[in-house]
């Protein structure tokens, strides 16, 4: 229990250094805790009561901004007119917040789209660089969020994504393309990496590493499980010693390797430690009925909806309360082709130039990623929980890193926060914000509701009045 | 336009100017502070503050600033580019303040006489002495994904399929995925690194002998050595000969005790609860392919801190993750293990070895793939599958697969660098050779095919080039033009400026003109001018090749201009003038990528340090009909890959504390 303690006051004077400042003592993110209460009392208290479910959070990434006259409602408040490409939305209306004039101030510097896209959840200052001293401020909402709430679950946060990450540089404004292909940052200078595989996101699920689980009884599965933890404890010691040979340099990046060993010795410590959770998933992590889905398809909608179900099945099982997704990487040229009448390369359409036979098949472009919310959304509700469903004890962002396509604007960001967060957030209207309000607002009033308030998170300076 | 054709007449003269105004002596001598400030700065104000004064500061470019010399001496790579775009008559871009002749001559001449950038000798690398507050480079990277599948192939002689388990990396430095810095590791790495290692392992070292195929039989009976099935009494012996044997290839160094111990703890785990000898081995060799011994390519710290050379052992992994794109052979080990391979003459002896060996076609596919940016074809990058039915996973692949070839055989053949632009053959099946309208090519395999046409032939003929510069459904002249200027000579152009508001009342009129005529328009507006009328003729040359690479001489109802003409005033016609234009550059594109493959080889971006490397090396091509063979010793033997730069800071030990 005190190394636990000690680790985690040492990360919280990490997290400083990282464009968060935390405010109050961590909460327990399963309960109404009040500071300053033991554990065991926080956790009679709690069971005691009838035992919430968790929020979960999910962060949803799409390139390329809007055409915004179709995309932002004209009217504020609850009794708006739903716009064209938030059309498809319209069945859950009551369900969620649409935000207008979002802005991240440092990202009105750099290129028109990696100084946007990496930090879409971090708020803070992209540097440009083709490779070296990669930085994006600070770390990403959904991480700290991972770092503070994670523990709770067998794997911390899930991030998924669709297209590969694409190698090279953009030789013209000078920065790694890896930028417009990471939204989850661990810490400033190092990105989460994802799955696009839908089946070995499935595996990663529910595959050999949750099978320390069974406890007593022996299956190969739980050999298999126990050795890799063995088998990690040795590849430390490797690390740990290979570490004491390397120059400054080199170090940081080793660091990386022994920071993500300890993550899986965690999760395969997880399943042979005894249930912690008092709030149990409707869905057990061993469902049977979720059948896995075969390889990647080609076919992108579907590619798409599975990685979603991949998030659904995952919250529902409480397998993770953290994800998130990518519809594509930044300055995608995508085809729509095939998905949208009369599309073609999404980043091309996206310098519509005021054009209709541009702007046109760009919104609708937009359009077809609200219906995949839509689809989302669908998920989460049909999942009953308690009194409501999984969408009501969710927050789910959507939105990208620049607001018209054409002229690269971070300000009037289209932005979405779908779910009530447990009954935190009143739904179903349109917020018109100050004009400028940094984005980073909202992550404050998000995190808030995750149980791991902050006092400021990147270049915020209030929190956003969410009901 | 008669005024840019005077210019470029005229400009000639402009490189002999200098001796007729230094005659002037019967002029009152100016200071050179004088001279600047009453007849450069004047100048300047005219034609280029407009754009490029403190507050508009156009492309980071304030040149208000610049109000005395010492701030001039200080910005020398400024004041280089500034005369590079003056002299090649890019700025101020035409029909915006145009400079007079005699302007242009006299602001030429005196920018001319600025001192040089200073160029370091070549026996340097970036360090805390030479350059402020230097930080440096990851050097002891992570194995990227395909070095990682090439070295199980090379470590246990079968290729396994681990390559879609893991994670793609990005890319840095130049633009490669070998960049130290840009190359992570997160928890799902290490997750798909124990399902690699299983599947490897199940794959290569299977429970039976009976039953194999014969790659995956001689594998086994490699991995086991003499003594397949030792009895219970030798059975620890036996795998710790193995794992030290194994770990000696894996790590590429003789394992230590320590760790063969470590490993070998596994294989008391599992053989004392009972398992078989096989198995139990699997589980101890598993820990090696997960150990970072293996997944990094280490450059240990020696004592003596600041520029050192690198030992044998590194080096040799140094070179053969260049070469290769994989782990050292026995021979190349061997050499290191002995220090033989510090002897220039024995390393040489090693790099054109290196090069005629199979693997060496990594450089094909690892270099050049990404050195033309080729790499997302098929992925983001895709034509339309209604438009081009055609172009499917496997049209995609022997696309790819012809520019490796090529690259490869011009590598194998050590035949001039410079067939990469101009060659009469390519290679092709017969599928792709149907494209190119060539009848006589069978089968599925690539071979090598002889052009009679000379619009074909070189890169900017291949059809994977012309799929990834164009849009889903059609080309685009413009992607062309940039990608013709980026990838092959170098040239970076800027963003275009982000609202053009009247073009597009001039664009509605066009609808209907040609492709070209609507970029002329676009090109009549000054500030999209200056770049287009650099990329648009380079693009406009490859007209004639539709998405897939198909010759076609009309667009729609309209025939296919395919002539250009460039701000310099050459003009060309099609795909065949377009390369003549390329071999008139052939000392940029050659300069180019030497650039390419030396960041690709150093695993970082290139610093003024390395500037030495690449002239030197650009001359020694020239001087010897541009062979493969000569770049890649000049880039081996280069100071820089020999040698790093180890910053004297003293190690924490609290981090390692923490760890117990």
């Amino acid at each position: 229990m005190n190394v636990l303690r000690n680790n985690r006051l040492a990360r919280r004077t990490f997290l400083r250094g990282m464009g968060v400042t935390l405010g109050l003592p961590l909460l327990n993110a399963m309960g109404k805790v009040l500071p300053g209460a033991s554990p065991e009392a926080a956790a009679k208290a709690t069971a005691a009561r009838n035992v919430q479910a968790p929020v979960r959070m999910a962060c949803l990434f799409f390139p390329n901004g809007v055409w915004e006259k179709n995309w932002f409602p004209d009217q504020e408040g609850a009794d708006y007119e739903i716009p064209f490409a938030l059309e498809p939305l319209a069945r859950h209306k009551k369900d969620f917040l649409v935000f207008s004039n979002f802005d991240k101030k440092h990202s009105h510097q750099g290129d028109g789209h990696y100084a946007k896209t990496a930090n879409f959840l971090t708020g803070l200052q992209v540097r440009k660089t083709p490779g070296k001293d990669i930085s994006v401020g600070g770390i990403s909402i959904d991480q700290l969020c991972a770092q503070q709430v994670g523990r709770h679950t067998p794997l911390p946060s899930l991030e998924l994504g669709v297209d590969p990450v694409i190698s090279g540089i953009d030789s013209v404004v000078g920065y790694t393309r890896l930028y417009g292909c990471y939204i989850s940052w661990r810490s400033p200078n190092q990105p989460v990496a994802r799955e696009i595989d839908p089946r070995l996101g499935y595996e990663r699920l529910f595959g050999v590493i949750q099978a320390g689980k069974n406890g007593g009884r022996q299956t190969k599965e739980s050999k298999q499980a126990s050795d890799n933890q063995a088998l990690l404890d040795l590849v430390l010691e490797d690390a740990n010693s290979l570490r004491r040979k390397l120059g400054r340099d080199d170090q940081y990046k080793l660091d990386e390797y022994l920071d993500s060993v300890r993550d899986v010795e965690r999760r395969l410590e997880y399943f042979s430690t005894p249930e912690g959770r008092l709030w149990k998933p409707t869905a057990s992590l061993d469902v049977e009925d979720i059948a896995a889905p075969k390889g990647a398809p080609g076919d992108h909608q579907e590619h798409v909806r599975l990685m979603l179900d991949l998030m659904a099945i995952a919250f529902w099982t409480d397998s993770t309360r953290i994800s998130s997704f990518m519809f594509a990487n930044d300055v995608s040229p995508k085809n729509f082709s095939q998905l949208v009448p009369g599309a073609s390369s999404h980043h091309e359409l996206s310098h519509h130039q005021n054009k209709a036979e541009k702007f046109e098949p760009y919104s609708k472009i937009n359009r077809w990623h609200s219906e995949q919310l839509a689809y989302f959304l669908d998920k989460l509700k049909a999942i009953k929980e308690g009194e409501g469903n999984v969408l009501d004890n969710s927050m789910i962002l959507f939105g990208s890193s620049m607001s018209d396509g054409n002229r690269h604007d971070p300000n009037n960001l289209p932005i979405i926060l779908a779910g009530k967060a447990g009954g935190k957030i009143k739904s179903g209207r349109h917020i018109k914000n100050e004009k400028r309000t940094p984005l980073c607002n909202l992550y404050v009033s998000m995190l808030e509701r995750m149980g791991t308030p902050v006092e400021s998170f990147g270049d915020s300076t209030a929190a956003i009045d969410l009901g | 336009m008669l005024n840019r054709i005077a210019n470029a007449i005229f400009g000639c003269f402009a490189v002999i100017a200098p001796l007729s105004f230094s005659a002037e002596k019967d002029k009152p001598q100016l200071s050179p502070l004088e001279e600047y400030q009453k007849e450069i700065q004047p100048i300047l104000k005219k034609h280029c503050y407009d754009c490029h004064d403190a507050d508009v500061a156009k492309a980071d470019l304030n040149l208000e600033y610049f109000d005395d010399l010492d701030k001039i001496h200080g910005a020398q790579e400024t004041w280089q580019t500034v005369l590079e775009r003056i002299y090649a008559f890019e700025m101020p871009p035409p029909g915006k303040n145009d400079l007079p002749f005699d302007k242009q001559s006299k602001i030429v001449q005196w920018l001319k006489k600025l001192p040089k950038p200073e160029k370091p000798d070549c026996d340097q690398i970036a360090n805390d002495r030479n350059a402020n507050f230097y930080r440096g480079h990851v050097m002891s990277r992570r194995i990227n994904r395909a070095e990682y599948a090439n070295t199980i192939r090379d470590l246990f002689g079968v290729r396994v399929a681990v390559e879609e388990l893991l994670p793609a990396d990005g890319g840095g430095g130049e633009g490669f995925d070998t960049a130290g810095n840009a190359l992570f590791t997160s928890s799902i790495h290490i997750e798909k690194y124990i399902a690699a290692a299983d599947l490897v392992l199940t794959t290569v070292l299977p429970d039976k002998a009976s039953k194999l195929a014969p790659e995956i039989k001689a594998a086994r009976v490699r991995i086991l050595g003499s003594n397949a099935k030792p009895s219970k009494k030798e059975a620890r012996v036996t795998a710790q000969e193995v794992v030290s044997r194994i770990s000696r290839l894996a790590f590429r160094r003789p394992a230590e005790t320590s760790e063969v111990e470590r490993a070998l703890q596994l294989f008391d785990r599992a053989f004392d609860r009972g398992d078989d000898y096989v198995p139990s081995l699997r589980l101890a060799l598993k820990s090696v392919l997960v150990s970072p011994n293996f997944l990094f390519l280490v450059e240990p710290e020696p004592d003596e801190k600041g520029v050192q050379p690198l030992a044998a052992l590194p080096l040799a992994s140094r070179l053969s993750y260049f070469i290769w794109s994989s782990m050292p052979d026995e021979e190349l080990l061997a050499l290191a293990e002995s220090g033989k391979l510090l002897d220039p003459n024995v390393y040489r002896q090693q790099v054109h070895r290196m090069l005629q060996d199979a693997k060496a076609a990594a450089l094909g596919e690892r270099f050049a793939l990404q050195w033309l940016d080729l790499e997302r074809l098929g992925g983001e990058v895709r034509p339309d599958a209604q438009k081009f039915p055609e172009f499917d996973s496997e049209l995609q692949r022997v696309m790819l697969g012809e520019v490796e070839a090529v690259f490869n055989y011009i590598v194998k053949s050590d035949s001039s660098l410079l067939e990469l632009i101009d060659a009469d053959y390519t290679f092709a099946n017969e599928r792709l050779a149907k494209i190119y309208g060539v009848s006589d090519v069978m089968g599925e395999e690539l071979r090598k095919v002889a052009f009679a046409d000379k619009n074909r032939g070189g890169v900017t003929g291949m059809a994977a080039v012309h799929a990834i510069t164009s849009y889903p459904l059609r080309t685009s002249p413009v992607l062309r033009g940039r990608w013709v200027l980026e990838a092959l000579i170098g040239e970076k152009v800027k963003p275009p400026p982000p609202d053009v508001p009247a073009l597009e009342e001039t664009q509605e009129k066009a609808k209907d003109l040609p492709l070209r005529a609507q970029l002329e328009l676009h090109r009549a507006k000054a500030e999209c001018a200056s770049c287009h009328d650099k990329m648009d003729p380079l693009g406009f040359g490859m007209e004639n090749y539709d998405v897939l690479g198909r010759w076609r001489e009309k667009e729609g109802e309209h025939a296919i201009d395919s002539t250009g003409k460039l701000p310099s005033g050459e003009t060309f016609t099609g795909p065949a003038g377009l390369k003549k234009i390329l071999m008139s550059r052939k000392d940029d594109v050659v300069k180019h990528l030497v650039r390419k493959m030396t960041g690709y080889a150093f695993g970082r971006e290139l610093n003024k340090f390395d500037d030495c490397v690449v002239d030197k090396a650009v001359e020694a091509l020239q001087q010897n009909n541009y062979r493969p063979s000569v770049l890649v010793e000049h880039i081996a033997l280069s100071f820089p890959f020999r040698h790093r730069f180890y910053p004297k800071i003293i190690v924490q030990a609290a981090t390692e504390q923490k760890e117990k």
